[in-house]
């Protein structure tokens, strides 16, 4: 408890000089919205290891660097990707770049807003206010209300109805703050009814600096209404240096007819934590949660998942794939919960892992919480190692030790990457994979 | 000359059981030889032995090729020197592609043996002569390796890849077993068609038919453990014609 009161302290103290820089626009929505999460956050306080989805996740690891806000930074150049066609914006250290966004994004038919702008639509602040308030593991809480208290840059979309966005918007997050510091990305995809859009993620170094070797802390929050038949594709992909750590914090809210699709491909990070909640408030639904990760050295990597069955016909599909190696440990705590409303829901998880070092570890917990009593569910999880026999045939064809294990590993990640449909992020990510197993 | 290879007294176990007992075998470039017997005479584990297969334990013995010793090398490095392995059961590897598979074990030996990789052009010719060559469908390329593929499809597979590869001494293991009539005619036709004065084949088998197309200059019948009777084709087709049984009645005999 000592600790939580210094930490609390010392984010009093940050949160003060935050409010001083202030300057006039104290008293705004956005300054009460902080504030009052503020006093959520002190009320709710940080988890500990006592708390059950806290377990494999060192809470201290996270919060007790003395971080400070994250400076601004506007000069930042990311690295491109390849062949991909997308719309870009840049969150440099939890801010926007507005004066680099991509002007034809503006004019895309897309409605793009301050997340400040946003809390002063009545509309949208609604809507994001129930996403917030949505049932969630109130351990979680504490890391989405730092989020909104120290927010300074966060960004919403609006998707007019029936609008489909051509291609993707690419978010690359660059945390490059020289001290120790924390950022806070936050964005709010608003699909509207029969809209459709694609969100590519990603964590990126800037280019134009030399890397810190302070520990940093990326606490991103991304919250998605999708809205009826409206369909909404997100993919994330991080190989941040083992200095920074993420808790990345996944809400969405689907209405009848409608899609989410989201990918997460965790390749670095010294702490990496995803809480991700669907609820799935009207019939005839499909969401897809799936993920990639490697943790090796000292990493942790923690994947919680929690999607609600309130209503009939629904169907979802979890599938976690991952290596741990060296001293690095993984934790899987799934859950699906189908309530008595929710017949003829259709509903499967999966966890497998390969664990490769004695030292590493792999924790997995699917669950099902089913009171419905004619719907179709599965989940499982196996932790294992690598095929015996598989590396034997390979090597029997000359392949070198090391070669034909790279190829099983790739091979083992490979049934989540390979169902990404843009194809030129998923060749950017299988080659990033590849430098990493 | 050297023999290609040169197996004296074998002894090897599985687990602490014994499997081969005293195994000798002498094979020389331009051969074919035929290894039959019963379930359980050590055929399949002399087949991985020679491979490089860990789970099995060398008590003793000698295994040379080209007059050094086998046993020395890893798996991958007898591959590299010309030794191939037809697996009995080739193992499904989901998520890895079999064009991309196939590629790299090609390069891989191009590269050991000082040749340049094949670029991509020239690779996908290069394979798909040699797929046309033993009637194998294309689309097997884009899938993954040996993953859904049907029994004969799999042997296809490995028959393809030793076409590739050019090995110097190839070990079906058992290809034959699951096939129709015209796979086995395509496997035998593999093999025939690599067939020179430079290479050798032992070929595994419980039965005589594929001895049909890929005609064998030595029959040798596995038992117990140890080679019991050695002879040219006609021995096969006795074995067709009359079982194991008076084997196991000589072998007892004699023991």
């Amino acid at each position: 408890m000592a600790d939580q009161e210094k930490i609390l302290t010392h984010l009093s103290v940050v949160f003060d000089a935050l409010e001083t820089s202030l300057n006039g626009k104290a008293g705004s929505a956005l300054h009460e919205f902080q504030k009052t999460s503020f006093d959520s956050l002190k009320q709710f306080q940080f988890p500990n290891r006592k708390h059950e989805d806290w377990k494999y996740t060192i809470v201290q690891n996270l919060i007790s660097p003395e971080y400070k806000l994250a400076g601004l930074n506007q000069s930042v150049q990311v690295p491109i990707i390849p062949h991909l066609d997308t719309y870009r914006l840049i969150i440099s250290n939890g801010r926007v770049l507005w004066d680099q966004i991509d002007p034809a994004l503006q004019q895309s038919g897309i409605r793009l807003i301050s997340f400040k702008e946003m809390l002063e639509d009545e509309i949208l602040e609604g809507v994001f206010t129930k996403l917030v308030g949505q049932d969630a593991p109130s351990s979680n809480k504490a890391f989405e209300f730092l989020n909104f208290a120290f927010q300074s840059g966060g960004f919403a979309i609006d998707v007019p109805k029936n609008f489909k966005l051509e291609k993707p918007v690419e978010i690359v997050i660059v945390h490059d703050d020289k001290e120790t510091s924390f950022s806070h990305p936050l964005y709010f995809v608003h699909a509207q009814s029969g809209s459709s859009i694609s969100i590519v993620e990603r964590f990126e170094t800037n280019i134009n600096k030399t890397p810190t070797s302070q520990s940093g802390l990326i606490n991103a929050s991304a919250y998605f209404h999708v809205d009826r038949n409206a369909d909404v594709k997100h993919c994330r992909w991080q190989n941040l240096p083992d200095i920074q750590s993420l808790v990345y914090k996944l809400s969405a809210s689907q209405h009848r007819d409608s899609r989410f699709e989201s990918y997460a491909f965790d390749f670095g990070g010294l702490t990496v934590r995803n809480n991700i909640d669907v609820e799935l408030e009207d019939s005839n639904t499909y969401s897809s949660l799936q993920a990639a990760y490697i943790s090796r050295n000292k990493q942790s990597v923690d994947h919680q998942t929690r999607i609600n069955h309130k209503t009939p016909h629904c169907e979802s599909h979890e599938l976690y794939k991952g290596i741990i190696d060296d001293q690095a440990s993984g934790a899987f705590n799934g859950k699906v919960y189908v309530h008595q409303d929710a017949q003829k829901t259709n509903a499967f998880q999966q966890n497998d892992s390969l664990v490769l070092s004695a030292n590493a570890r792999m924790n997995s917990k699917p669950q099902l919480e089913i009171y419905a009593d004619d719907v179709k569910c599965s989940h499982g999880a196996t932790i294992g190692q690598m095929d015996e026999k598989s590396l034997f045939y390979l090597m029997s064809r000359g392949l070198k030790k090391e070669a034909a294990e790279h190829m099983l590993k790739s091979a083992f990640l490979s049934e989540v990457l390979d169902t990404l449909s843009i194809e030129p992020l998923r060749d950017h990510i299988r080659s990033k994979m590849s430098l990493e197993i | 000359m050297t023999p290609l290879l040169k197996i004296t007294d074998l002894h090897v176990s599985i687990n602490g059981e014994p499997i081969l007992k005293g195994l000798n075998l002498t094979v020389s470039k331009g051969e074919v030889h035929a290894i039959m017997g019963p379930n359980g005479s050590g055929k399949s584990t002399l087949a991985n032995v020679l491979a490089g297969r860990e789970e099995y334990t060398v008590d003793s013995g000698s295994i040379l090729y080209n007059g050094e010793d086998l046993l020395e090398l890893d798996v991958n490095e007898r591959a590299l020197a010309g030794i191939f392995l037809a697996f009995q059961y080739p193992v499904e590897i989901p998520g890895v592609s079999n064009s991309n598979f196939l590629k790299s074990i090609i390069n891989t030996r191009r590269v050991h043996q000082g040749l340049p990789e094949l670029n991509a052009l020239e690779m996908l010719k290069f394979i798909q002569g040699k797929m046309a060559s033993i009637e194998m469908d294309k689309n097997l390329l884009k899938r993954s390796l040996n993953d859904g593929f049907s029994g004969g499809e799999k042997k296809r597979n490995e028959i393809l890849q030793m076409s590739l590869l050019e090995p110097t001494l190839s070990i079906l293991d058992e290809t034959d077993s699951g096939l129709d009539i015209d796979a086995l005619r395509i496997v035998a036709d593999g093999v025939n068609l690599l067939k020179s004065e430079d290479r050798a084949f032992i070929v595994v088998t419980h039965y005589q038919r594929l001895l049909n197309h890929i005609v064998p200059d030595f029959v040798h019948v596995l038992s117990n453990g140890k080679i019991v009777s050695t002879g040219d084709k006609h021995l096969a087709e006795k074995l067709e014609a009359e079982g194991y049984d008076w084997i196991k009645e000589t072998d007892t005999m004699t023991a």
